[in-house]
């Protein structure tokens, strides 16, 4: 047997750690071992360093579905700017939960760029107007289909973001924070963010998580109430004029115009904006109930029927009806698994519990 | 270990059919690639490094250079290992540009002020422990040597290729790297 050529070194005897050895070898090694008590002390604390270190640990690795939206938004961004691709992207990332065969995100050619830019200024210009009175005139949001609209000026491009009732997106910034939007909602952000802040406009629900940037406020603007972080897990809901705002991780800081001071707030905490425009005091609450929807749950707490079926109306796309208004304000508590549990079971359970009628008809719900 | 060679040569066959696809502009192939190899890359900056958001970032850009240069790819180099040289190049340019990052003891000192601000408070649960803050010590290329071999699995010849020095190179930078951990974690060691 030949074995003189092999050397006893770090190289070796970490592949005799590592178990990469041939039989040969092993035997080699072994009779090496055995030669002397420093051999065997050598290998011993070779192999007890190599071991220990095991112990340094690698904290929390990144979600790898958000570091992907970042790089793909990335790599689209660079070579694209608006065509199908980063359409065919950003559907990619619209979640399947969603049964609404017709949402889909409007799709510009490059051929009519010229047409598309003078019709995405438009249509930004009348999108702001249309927020602005559908605060005003307490008007519900209503969109066909989710739509990412670019506009783009000579300084910056602006996108927004439409989920349509039944579907749900999440998408990255451009700071690598990332948007969970939920179904019926809107929000407006820029391609890129200005020097001294983050700015965006929701309408709707949506929970953010925020890259953590000092220098970079985060400011989510809803109605009169602004929303300002500088990095965090937050929930914002802002619906028929009541906004409400739940923190998951860190501080976030509320302000309205009656407000000025600002309001904080710190995980597992909410505030509301009033109908008299003050912020009110934070309050504990359940962050599971509002956070559900996150995970294709429906929850209620303590909710009226009528903002409850309002909630699963934007949920599935369908129309609700209350044949009188007796029911409108019972109140209900509890957690819909969506992936689980029907439509039709909801409907049940609910009938059930609150002893009333619900009946479901082609896409029309009614209630007693 | 043993049963991770195995494993290891099935995920290498994966990643090569994957880079093929990649090199002709497929997306698909690309975030299959990224989901395959996205841990071990951020796992070497951490360690590498230190900073979770800085690891986080330079994973992002790891991948994202990646994909620019994936028309020069040579199918005949292991694509997982021109992964981690970008990773490393990147952590490398980062230190160089900010002299001041590296220095552990200032990054330390640091996180041990306790932080009135809630944010900054949850960064400090990640204080390094004794075995992390030994390689964090090691200089920069004893650390890549070690991290290379010791956490990411390659042999003494692949990591010669990733920082493309000769195999002697990286057998006298392993040797050191052992030596000196020896030393800092005697108490541990006994």
């Amino acid at each position: 047997m030949q074995n003189n050529y092999i050397k006893i070194d770090s190289q070796f005897l970490i592949r005799v750690i590592r178990n990469q050895v041939s039989e040969n070898e092993k035997e080699y090694f072994e009779n090496w071992l055995n030669e002397s008590e420093e051999h065997k002390e050598e290998f011993g604390n070779l192999l007890l360093l190599w071991e220990e270190m095991d112990k340094a640990k690698v904290p929390d690795l990144p979600a790898a579905e958000e570091q992907w939206a970042v790089i793909s938004e990335k790599i689209k961004n660079k070579t694209v700017h608006v065509d199908t691709e980063s359409i065919r992207h950003l559907e990619y990332l619209s979640f399947k939960s969603g049964k609404n065969k017709n949402s889909r995100l409007s799709f510009i050619s490059q051929n009519s760029i010229w047409l598309v830019r003078i019709a995405a200024i438009l249509i930004l210009t009348f999108s702001f107007a249309y927020i602005y009175s559908s605060f005003i005139s307490n008007k519900p949001f209503n969109r066909d289909n989710t739509r990412t609209t670019f506009s783009s000026n000579t300084s910056n491009i602006k996108y927004e973001k439409v989920t349509s009732k039944g579907e749900r997106v999440t998408f990255p910034l451009s700071d690598g924070s990332i948007v969970y939007l939920n179904s019926d909602s809107k929000l407006i952000y820029p391609k890129y963010f200005s020097n001294n802040e983050r700015k965006l406009e929701l309408v709707g629900e949506a929970y953010f998580t925020v890259k953590p940037n000092r220098d970079k406020p985060f400011k989510v603007v809803c109605g009169n109430m602004t929303v300002v972080v500088t990095g965090t897990e937050f929930n914002v809901k802002n619906r028929d004029n009541r906004i409400k705002v739940v923190v998951a991780k860190g501080t976030v800081r509320t302000y309205s115009e009656k407000t000025p001071d600002g309001i904080s707030l710190q995980k597992g905490e909410m505030v509301s904006l009033e109908k008299n425009g003050f912020i009110t005091k934070p309050v504990k609450v359940d962050l599971d109930l509002y956070l559900a929807w996150r995970q294709n749950k429906l929850s209620f707490s303590r909710t009226p029927l009528a903002e409850a079926m309002k909630e699963i109306e934007r949920y599935y796309n369908i129309d609700v009806e209350f044949l009188s208004n007796e029911n409108k304000t019972r109140t209900i508590t509890g957690i819909f698994q969506t992936d689980k549990t029907s439509l039709d079971d909801i409907l049940n359970i609910l009938s059930l519990t609150l002893d009333i009628k619900i009946n479901h008809e082609n896409n029309k719900i009614f209630v007693q | 270990m043993v049963e991770l060679n195995d494993a290891s040569n099935i995920v290498l066959e994966k990643i090569s059919a994957l880079v093929k696809n990649i090199k002709c502009g497929d997306e698909d192939s690309f975030k299959e690639f990224f989901y395959l190899t996205q841990p071990g890359i951020y796992k070497f900056l951490y360690r590498y490094l230190c900073d979770r958001d800085l690891s986080n970032d330079l994973t992002q850009d790891t991948f994202i250079k990646f994909w620019e240069s994936r028309e020069n790819i040579d199918p005949d180099f292991s694509p997982k290992s021109y992964l981690y040289k970008i990773a490393r190049n990147l952590a490398l340019n980062y230190i160089n540009r900010n002299s001041s990052f590296g220095k552990i003891s200032k990054i330390k000192s640091e996180r041990l002020i306790p932080y009135s601000d809630p944010e900054k408070e949850y960064e400090r649960k990640f204080i390094l422990d004794d075995f992390q803050s030994a390689v964090n010590e090691l200089p920069e290329r004893c650390r890549a040597t070690f991290i290379f071999c010791k956490y990411e699995g390659f042999e003494y010849s692949e990591v010669a290729d990733i920082m493309n020095v000769s195999l002697q190179t990286v057998k006298n930078q392993m040797n050191k790297a052992i030596a000196i951990l020896k030393k800092r974690l005697s108490n541990h060691l006994s």
